[in-house]
């Protein structure tokens, strides 16, 4: 270890993610400091390592962290636009589409100001990736699914709990063994990149695109704001574009992992739900999309936002 | 003294008190679990509450156990080198420990206050499985739970400072589970 | 905040930990004072809201949900009589044999293990029963103090296992797994403790002298005798084939173990409320030993690594470029030496966090490292001067045994498991062979 000049600021950023994304961390570290000579550094944590993921606003504001990396859906329950910034099923169904959603269509002026309430400030976006269901026996429909126990949380586990299909909660480090010996016989917790790096295609190989929602969530970073009002106006330019750096390389990574596995169909047989169930998926996610909108005010525009845009696409009629 | 005595007396009772309706939780979890492997095993229709509300039981187990297992002296410690020091020498680690501790809890417990405060006012809820419960009940059980565990500390650090000052007492920590071997 | 050397926040956390356990601190208590003191002094005033996170992330966890519930099982069956019953089933098999029932001591505390996830249970319940028994037929005191301990530490090892819970908890591993990785190795080693017996008592058969004539048994009494095994084999295979059949997580076959536990027990007439409430509070008490040791240990790491000396040994092993292998040599020769003074919950506590990203990066299986982790724990069980073993033989073993011959019955124990944990390190299938079979 050398020795750091006094003035060095050193931040703590804290993701969600776990080790899968260490290369990608280290190019984040390294172009930060590159950039600032030394004077601005990052010191990472792993998901779970200081705080719980569902508590990173929180421990934002309390300047416990500098910077959460995280999914709107872990604190629904403390910042009620989550759920809609994380992704609501039907909202969007590509990359480019759900950017344009945030950037342009207002949603991340309204995500902004519901973090400033919360006295976090947004500072970062990323475009997570295929959130999909992997199964222990092949899906052909939604009714195979009724006979099955699915592990799924937030709105996923709610569109399916309205087909009537039964979903467990687990904790992700026991889905391996839960998926070998049969407690569970079917997940939705990733696209086929991170089912890989779980070793989960071991315990189930069938792999079913539902159409629902692409990207499956979008990642939200917070900053302390006392932190970001004091670094000077050259570190938070440094410190925006790192994370957007570190954002696009997730991305990036999760996209042409799950894109290489999808051509080589060597770990996973790779299927979609017939048009039929996606569209009666998208129906029933109507029902969610207005509950969210129920819950404030801020919420309801930002669904209006969403049924704009679903109607400007021609997904949904007026 | 015979105040001093009673204070002690009250103190321990409130701790065993707590542990003996805390304790039920324990046949409450396995109740709710067996329930839970039933239901989805056999019949196919998990809850969507089994688990979660068995992961809240437990933690206001764990975390309300505290000042009961400290009544009971069942904090484990090495006595390697604690256990070579005379009677005095004993009591002022004691003195000396629970003091600094009692510094900690008393820090723990303005901390948790605000957590259980901030969860109530905006009402926060779980968004773990679709049954999403309220969280602030068992984020309350923190504050609680170290409220219980500083009392029950004060009895043990006035016990350290008798025991320095040589000032007897009778200690009414007959183990009172009894064990039916 | 203070930009300090990773050694020197090292020096200074562990430093007054060790200090404040010497004074007589519980761990727990000298776990959150070096922890909040280090976190106000170094990290600033959000360091302190760490505490509140581990406690509630220690709380908001269904893996450990097992932990209570195991613990309940292993009390009910202690006070259950199934001890007495498999004791006079291996006396009417095995007692015609030189050495014949330590060999069925540790078979007996073989099957208590598949049945408890602590190791107090047989320990404590043989340590009744069965020591009294043998000292009256002649066995060497210390060959049967350190059997009786030796067998009991295999509760942890052979699953299910509470220590392999919390394992499982803080370095994010499949508990499923992991009871899968620590079965044979449990058999192996109930082997070498048999092989040793036998051998010791060919040797020299007045260490364990086969039953006088008069307690002979015909071999319908010796067939009769089996029916011992009925209700605990069916409650090992109830446990065991829940988790490895798919019915229900680790977690909820703990409820299963637990519902089952007072169903035996209820079968042999001996549940009544003085029994229930004994066990209900016993439960609480160690849950809350147990608890807020990890909530206090979670802190104490949490900071540690948030001021950013988490690396330290990372950078140890780069800068004086050590191979895999001594690496791994030098975590167990630290499990051991830790072991002979603390518990073994804070050995992992402390530890495990820092140890297995480094196993990980190393390349080897962290599975198998978690096996070597728990192997060495029942050493510490067993070394002198802190064991919890050593304890429970000395609060239920007669005035004539000493603590001196406690200490040294454990000796030729420690040797054997220490030869078992050599195997695993150079055979890592041992461990491996069935998770990978299963799973
Ligand atoms: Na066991
Ligand atoms: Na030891």
């Amino acid at each position: 270890s050398q020795a750091v000049a006094a003035d060095t600021v050193r931040l703590r950023f804290h993701t969600f993610y776990g080790t899968e994304m260490d290369s990608i961390a280290q190019e984040f570290q390294d172009s930060v400091e590159e950039a600032s000579d030394g004077s601005l550094r990052i010191q990472y944590f792993h998901g779970g390592e200081l705080v719980d993921s569902d508590q990173f606003v929180d421990a934002v504001k309390r300047g416990t962290i500098d910077i959460g990396y995280g999914v709107g859906s872990y604190w629904p329950g403390q910042v009620n636009i989550g759920n809609i910034e994380a992704g609501l099923p039907g909202a969007w169904v590509n990359t480019e589409e759900a950017r344009d959603i945030f950037e342009n269509q207002g949603l991340n002026d309204l995500a902004r100001e519901a973090y400033a309430e919360k006295g976090v400030k947004l500072i970062g976006r990323g475009y997570g990736s295929n959130y999909d269901l992997l199964t222990r026996e092949p899906v052909e429909s939604l009714d195979d699914l009724k006979s099955m126990r699915i592990r799924a949380t937030g709105q996923v586990a709610e569109v399916l709990q309205e087909f009537d299909i039964p979903t467990v909660f687990l904790p992700a480090q026991e889905l391996y063994v839960a998926l070998s010996t049969g407690v569970i016989d079917g997940v939705v917790y990733g696209g086929p990149v991170e089912y890989e790096q779980l070793k989960l295609h071991e315990a189930a190989d069938n792999y079913t695109f539902m159409n629902m929602l692409n990207p499956g969530w979008i990642e939200t970073a917070i900053v302390n704001q006392d932190t970001w009002k004091n670094l000077s106006d050259e570190h938070q330019t440094i410190l925006r574009e790192g994370i957007a750096q570190y954002a696009d390389g997730i991305h990036e990574w999760l996209e042409e992992g799950n894109q290489r596995l999808i051509e080589e169909g060597e770990l996973f047989n790779f299927a979609s739900l017939p048009d039929a169930d996606a569209k009666r998926l998208t129906e029933a996610a109507q029902s969610i999309w207005q509950d969210e909108a129920d819950k404030s005010e801020r919420n309801a525009k930002a669904v209006d936002i969403l049924i704009d845009n679903a109607v400007k696409q021609g997904r949904l009629s007026e | 003294m015979s105040r001093v005595n009673r204070y002690l007396r009250v103190q321990d009772g409130l701790s065993d008190w707590v542990g003996k309706t805390i304790s039920w939780l324990t046949l409450g979890m396995i109740g709710i679990l067996l329930f839970e492997v039933v239901a989805r095993y056999f019949l196919n229709a998990p809850t969507i509450w089994g688990n979660e509300l068995t992961t809240m039981f437990f933690g206001a187990l764990s975390i309300l156990s505290g000042s009961y297992t400290l009544r009971h002296h069942g904090h484990v410690r090495s006595d390697v080198v604690y256990g070579l020091l005379p009677p005095r020498g004993r009591a002022f680690c004691d003195l000396v420990v629970f003091g600094l501790g009692l510094v900690v809890l008393v820090i723990f417990f303005k901390l948790a206050i605000e957590f259980a405060y901030t969860s109530w006012r905006m009402g926060e809820f779980s968004n773990q499985s679709v049954w999403r419960p309220p969280l602030y009940p068992i984020k309350s059980t923190i504050a609680i739970a170290v409220g219980l565990l500083i009392l029950q500390s004060l009895a043990e650090l006035l016990r350290a400072v008798l025991r320095l000052f040589g000032v007897a007492y009778d200690d009414p920590r007959d183990d009172a589970i009894d064990d039916p071997a | 905040m203070a930009n300090l050397e990773p050694l020197t926040i090292t020096g200074i956390m562990f430093f007054s930990m060790l200090v404040l356990m010497a004074m007589g601190a519980p761990l727990a208590w000298a776990l959150m004072i070096s922890g909040m003191g280090s976190a106000y002094i170094m990290f600033g005033n959000g360091g302190l809201d760490l505490l509140l996170a581990s406690a509630y992330s220690t709380m908001d966890n269904f893996l450990l949900v097992a932990l209570p519930l195991f613990i309940f099982m292993g009390l009910v069956l202690e006070r259950s009589g199934v001890t007495d019953d498999l004791f006079e089933m291996i006396h009417k098999l095995m007692g015609r044999l030189p050495g014949g029932l330590g060999v069925g001591t540790v078979l007996i505390c073989a099957l208590i293990a598949a049945m408890a996830g602590v190791s107090g249970a047989a320990t404590v319940s043989l340590g009744i029963i069965a020591l009294p028994a043998m000292l009256k037929r002649g066995y060497h005191k210390r060959l049967v103090t350190g059997t009786i301990m030796a067998g009991g530490a295999l509760g942890f090892l052979i699953p299910p296992s509470v220590l392999m819970i919390v394992y499982a908890f803080l370095a994010r591993e499949s508990v499923g797994k992991l009871f899968a990785a620590g079965l044979m190795p449990g058999l192996m080693l109930a082997s070498i403790y048999m092989i040793y017996i036998l051998i010791r008592c060919r040797i020299d058969p007045s260490l364990g002298p086969p039953a006088p004539e008069q307690e002979r048994f015909t071999p319908r009494e010796k067939l009769l005798a089996l029916r011992h095994l009925v209700a605990p084999g069916i409650l090992v295979f109830a446990v065991l084939g829940c988790i490895i059949g798919g019915i229900t997580s680790p977690s909820e076959a703990s409820a299963v173990g637990a519902g089952g536990a007072l169903l035996i027990a209820a079968l042999r007439g001996n549940v009544s409320w003085r029994l229930l409430r004994y066990v209900m509070l016993s439960t609480t008490k160690i849950t809350g030993m147990l608890l807020w040791i990890a909530i206090a240990a979670v802190f104490f790491s949490k900071i540690y690594m948030g001021l950013g000396a988490g690396m330290i040994l990372t950078e140890m092993i780069q800068d004086y470029s050590l191979s895999p292998y001594t690496v791994i040599i030098f975590m167990l020769l630290s499990f051991f030496l830790l072991g002979m003074f603390l518990d073994d919950f804070a050995i992992l506590f402390i530890t495990i966090p820092l140890y297995v990203p480094i196993v990980n990066d190393l390349g080897f299986d962290t599975t198998w490292f978690a096996v070597l982790f728990i192997l060495s724990m029942q050493s510490a069980y067993l070394t002198p001067p802190f064991g919890y073993n050593l304890f429970y033989m000395r609060s239920v073993a007669p005035k004539d045994i000493t603590i001196t011959d406690i200490y040294r019955s454990a000796l030729p124990f420690v040797a054997l498991q220490l030869t078992g944990l050599a195997l695993i390190v150079a055979f890592p299938s041992i461990a491996l062979w069935l998770p990978n079979k299963l799973f």
